[in-house]
């Protein structure tokens, strides 16, 4: 039975096709000889999963997977492998249950913070996964802004998910997606003055940043505060103008410019000071 | 142990490998240049002991006055020198600590010596090194690099760009000392590396973690110091060096989706930068008949379809001139090109071409683009995935998109010198084997 799940995994293997990773295919081509030879070694099977699980091969990876926590129920880094093909395979429980039992031994493995947050997450427990994100970004030398932004999209009070994104600012520096993410969060929940603040941390690393002036001008139109927005929309105008010739010439300057046009037209007259 | 116990003993034992180990200490790999700007430099470099990080540096080779340092004691070490004047060259060493407190200790390794980039904006005539998937470790990589080293001449290297695969097979620390380090000593040290990531690279690297051996060799920018809007990531990342904005794709292990946090950075970047030259680069070519096929929806998990479906049309309407890739390793250029985001088959020379001919002056006449920044006026895509091997065996090489389709290692040049780029692919031989002139007018 064994010698014919690998020989229909490596049949499979032939037939995902020998131009898709040629390497990749020679390594589980010969991966899978030594299993025929000697099938009760689950090092090899661990080693064919982990070439499948870089390809995306759920499905052969799981196998592999199975047959090799047969032959050795504790092997290393069985669980956490586990975790990420059921995740990728929506089984969101059972790979939490995986992750969750990589950190009963390891609690600070921080890739087993992140899956048993992401299977939280499809399981719709929001809270569980701010916790297991927390973690691993609390781990991580240099966690990358996705996974703050993977957090920030959890269901939790706006406050929350934009403590979060100021977090990741201050630890990785002003990337632009979680200031956009922080700006959106904070006109969602109203609070013009803050989401203002934002937008000027973005106008502030933009060396054209007259596409941002006036997103700043319709956002002060949208609060009523008309004098104000002229004054971005005139800052927007003036920022173009100092464009050198090559790129003021250019057609999503001209673009940008009607655009400011058309809103300085429509103004409402502003409010009596 | 009470706390200050503990500090004191950790007192003593910084003091201990400081003045002990230095006198045999020597230098495992580097010193290498990272994150150039205008006015700073990152140099990393591995001592086989613990010492503390220390750069002696000054514009004259006699007298290395300026010290810059890092905390701690390392074998690892990364010292950012700044207020340095752009255009500016430097020499520097690693210095060790001398005996007494405020004595300077002997130097390890060479004098070096680098040139700061010029201010971001005005045109500098630049050379560019391109390399893609070198990381063989054999006598073909060396024949590329020693090739590249007598094309060049005198001519310094103002950067080199690494477009992936950098080290095989699985790049491990191990395969990035021979690939990388013992084979490009002269270059690391003296000109800034910019590199991608490949697959074989991601094979002990993870972007999202932001962690493994690629992400632990390399500072790259994440806060925009080097130009561009911060990416917060090493992943994918972008920097000016005077007239030209780079621009630094992850096409294997970050999120490739529209609606990714690397797609949103890049609109922002390409919407942002000023500069007159756009390049980009990244491991999985767009187009390619070579050892993969970017018809093929298996093929490297599809990455080539997302690379060309999902991100070239941002860079092509953003204005890009140049896009540079790897992973198939053979050479193919195209013509200059814009709008094609399908399969080959979908290749149609009239609407995808924009201007015939093989871009060169003593051929088909050189490509011209309009100088002021216009979507969609054309990008030459060129695959060079061959400077550490070629294909031992025959492959299709028909991909209609391309002008030149070369099975045979090698590596390419840029040089651009105001509103002109010049290209040039030079194979292992020492042969001029392609090359086309783009102007913009």
């Amino acid at each position: 039975m064994r010698r014919l799940t690998a020989l229909l995994v490596s049949l499979s293997a032939l037939a995902a096709g020998l131009l898709a990773h040629p390497e990749s295919e020679v390594a589980i081509a010969e991966l899978s000889r030594l299993i025929e030879r000697t099938p009760l070694q689950p090092s090899l099977w661990f080693a064919r999963s982990a070439r499948y699980l870089e390809h995306g091969r759920w499905l052969e990876a799981e196998a592999d997977l199975v047959e090799t926590e047969r032959l050795s129920p504790g092997f290393p880094g069985l669980n956490l492998a586990f975790a990420q093909v059921l995740l990728e395979r929506g089984r969101y429980a059972s790979a939490r249950e995986r992750a969750l039992l990589v950190l009963s031994q390891e609690s600070e493995n921080a890739a087993a913070h992140l899956l048993s947050a992401r299977a939280s997450a499809k399981l719709g427990d929001a809270k569980a996964a701010a916790m297991g994100f927390s973690r691993a970004i609390a781990l991580l030398a240099e966690p990358a802004p996705e996974l703050f932004l993977e957090r920030a999209n959890l269901n939790l009070p706006v406050k929350v998910r934009l403590e979060g994104l100021e977090e990741g600012l201050s630890r990785i520096g002003p990337a632009h997606v979680l200031l956009v993410r922080a700006l959106d969060l904070e006109l969602s929940a109203g609070r013009i003055d803050d989401a203002l603040r934002r937008i000027d941390r973005i106008v502030a690393q933009s060396e054209r940043n007259a596409t941002w002036l006036k997103r700043r001008g319709d956002i002060l139109v949208t609060a009523g505060r008309i004098r104000e927005a002229r004054t971005a929309y005139e800052q927007a105008k003036a920022s173009l103008a100092v464009l050198p010739d090559w790129l003021k010439q250019s057609p999503e300057t001209t673009l940008c410019l009607n655009d400011l046009a058309q809103a300085l037209n429509q103004l409402p007259p502003a409010p009596p000071p | 142990m009470t706390l200050i116990t503990r500090a004191l003993c950790l007192l003593l034992s910084s003091f201990l490998a400081g003045s002990a180990l230095h006198g045999a200490t020597s230098l495992v790999r580097g010193p290498y240049l990272q994150s150039a700007t205008p006015t700073s430099m990152v140099i990393r470099w591995r001592t086989d002991a613990t010492e503390p990080s220390q750069i002696r540096f000054g514009t004259e080779k006699d007298n290395l006055a300026r010290t810059a340092s890092s905390a701690g004691i390392h074998s690892e070490h990364v010292v950012q020198l700044s207020n340095l004047t752009p255009g500016t060259r430097y020499f520097y060493a690693i210095g060790l600590p001398g005996k007494g407190a405020n004595q300077a200790g002997p130097l390890l390794g060479p004098i070096s010596s680098f040139v700061t980039p010029p201010l971001a904006g005005p045109a500098k005539a630049t050379r560019i090194w391109v390399l893609g998937d070198p990381g063989t470790k054999d006598e073909v990589q060396m024949a590329v690099r020693d090739v590249y080293t007598r094309f060049t001449g005198s001519r310094p290297t103002d950067l080199w760009l690494m477009l992936g695969d950098n080290a095989y097979p699985d790049g491990t620390d191990a395969d990035y000392q021979k690939a990388v380090f013992d084979m490009y000593p002269d270059y690391l040290r003296s000109a800034p590396l910019w590199p991608a990531l490949g697959n074989h690279d991601a094979r002990h690297a993870s972007s999202i973690t932001q962690s493994g051996v690629y992400y632990s060799i390399f500072t790259l920018p994440t806060r925009g110091q080097a130009g561009g809007v911060a990416s917060g990531t090493e992943a994918y990342y972008s920097f000016d060096y005077a007239n030209i904005h780079f621009v630094c794709l992850d096409s294997h292990d970050s999120d490739r989706s529209r609606s990714g946090a690397m797609m949103q950075w890049l609109l922002a970047d390409l919407s942002s930068t000023q500069r007159e030259w756009i390049i980009a680069f990244f491991h999985h070519p767009t187009y390619t008949k070579g050892t993969h096929d970017s018809d093929s929806d298996k093929d490297s998990d599809g990455r080539m379809n997302d690379m060309r479906a999902i991100f070239l049309p941002v860079l092509e309407d953003a204005g890009v001139d140049l896009v540079l890739t790897g992973h198939s390793h053979v050479y193919e250029r195209s013509w200059l090109l814009d709008g094609h985001y399908g399969k080959s088959q979908t290749f149609d020379a009239s609407r995808h071409v924009k201007q015939p001919g093989d871009g060169r002056e003593t051929g088909g006449g050189v490509y011209r683009k309009p100088r002021k920044r216009t979507a969609n006026a054309g990008e030459v895509s060129v695959v060079t995935g061959n400077a550490g091997h070629a294909s031992s065996k025959p492959v299709p090489l028909n991909h209609p998109a391309m002008v030149v389709s070369l099975n045979e290692p090698g590596s390419s040049v840029v040089d651009v010198d105001g509103f002109r780029l010049d290209f040039t692919f030079l194979n292992d031989k020492g042969e001029k084997r392609d090359w086309f002139t783009l102007i913009k007018e």
